[in-house]
């Protein structure tokens, strides 16, 4: 039997009690075994002895002490307040989320209204002694909301040549 | 609900004992004691276990398990205790507490040397710490040790043999007399 196993099986049968011959014989022919098996010997006596030594100790509580320290601790919150307090809690806690998620979120959008852009009518009079009619002709324009218009006066042939 | 109300039930077996009862309250302490070595802050866990214990008891659906469960919170609320208490403790605090219980014991031994595996525990991983406190000063079947702590019963017996051995170094260490059977 090796060292390392002899000292577990003597732990072991510190433990569990019962006998075992085998780890005897390595004890009885093992020096350092058997100082080692001593020392732990004295260890546990060292411990049995602070056992019996505070055997006999009480503390001073008394029950009326307990009880006085459990009404106190049992003012407020009670263990069925805080019971009560956790579940509406957890009720607070689970609406609260419910209706956070269920509620559709729009877009938050500054609003811009976009006034339609009114028909503007600009009376234009033109001042032209020697011509009633002229020809409005759109012309193409880059501004938008902006309309171009090429007039051309309209002339019979006999003004034409009377002008010439 | 009466808390007088709870220590009517059958009190049979130690794991059925209502943990407000007086013998189980006693019990606590002293684990509570032998975890974090100061009588104050041993009370303060037992009380704050009890009390949280109380007003979660109907969260607990086995009632077998009543005593393990409120081994774990008084074990949980010296954790947190015992995280400042270490920071301050030192081996004359610690034996200046000591010295008159164990002084006043039947088995005083070497009162300086107790001193010290306690001060010492305190060097020792949480868990292994815990392991052997439960077991070895407060009694416990590694079964019970393994409830308590929320761990398989062989990770528990590991525990212990780790413990055991860490200890015994540390112990050597300061005292190298130990090492030859000087207690």
């Amino acid at each position: 039997m090796k060292c390392r196993d002899a000292r577990q099986r003597w732990h072991s049968r510190l433990d569990q009690g019962g006998l075992d011959a085998e780890l005897d014989r390595h004890l009885a022919g093992c020096e350092k075994c058997r100082a080692y098996a001593a020392r732990m010997q004295r260890l546990v006596g060292l411990m049995d002895e602070l056992r019996v030594n505070t055997d006999q100790l009480a503390p001073p509580v008394t029950d009326a002490g307990f009880h006085s320290a459990l009404r106190s601790r049992r003012a407020w919150p009670t263990p069925g307040a805080r019971q009560l307090m956790r579940i509406a809690a957890t009720i607070v806690v689970v609406v609260g989320a419910t209706l956070w998620f269920r509620t559709p979120k729009t877009p938050m959008v500054v609003s811009r209204t976009t006034e339609a852009a009114a028909p503007s009518v600009q009376g234009i009079t033109l001042r032209a002694e020697s011509i009633e009619r002229f020809i409005a002709v759109a012309a193409p324009s880059n501004e938008p909301n902006v309309q171009t218009f090429w007039l051309y006066p309209m002339v019979t042939v006999a003004e034409s040549r009377d002008r010439s | 609900m009466n808390p007088g109300a709870k220590q009517a039930e059958p009190v049979g077996s130690r794991e059925r004992e209502a943990p407000w009862s007086p013998s189980a309250r006693d019990r606590l302490f002293r684990l509570a004691y032998r975890l974090l070595w100061n009588r104050a802050d041993a009370e303060d866990a037992v009380q704050d276990a009890l009390l949280t214990a109380y007003e979660q008891s109907n969260q607990l659906r086995d009632s077998e398990k009543w005593w393990p469960w409120v081994c774990r919170i008084v074990v949980q609320r010296c954790r947190l205790l015992g995280r400042r208490a270490s920071l301050r403790r030192r081996h004359e605090q610690v034996f200046a507490e000591l010295s008159p219980i164990l002084a006043t014991a039947k088995t005083p031994g070497s009162v300086e040397l107790k001193a010290l595996v306690i001060e010492l525990l305190d060097d020792l991983p949480r868990r292994q710490r815990e392991v052997l406190v439960l077991r070895h000063l407060q009694g416990m079947t590694f079964e019970e040790v393994a409830q308590v702590l929320e761990l398989a019963p062989e990770t528990a017996r590991v525990h212990a043999q780790r413990g055991r051995e860490r200890l015994a170094a540390l112990i050597a260490r300061r005292r190298r007399s130990w090492m030859d059977g000087d207690a």
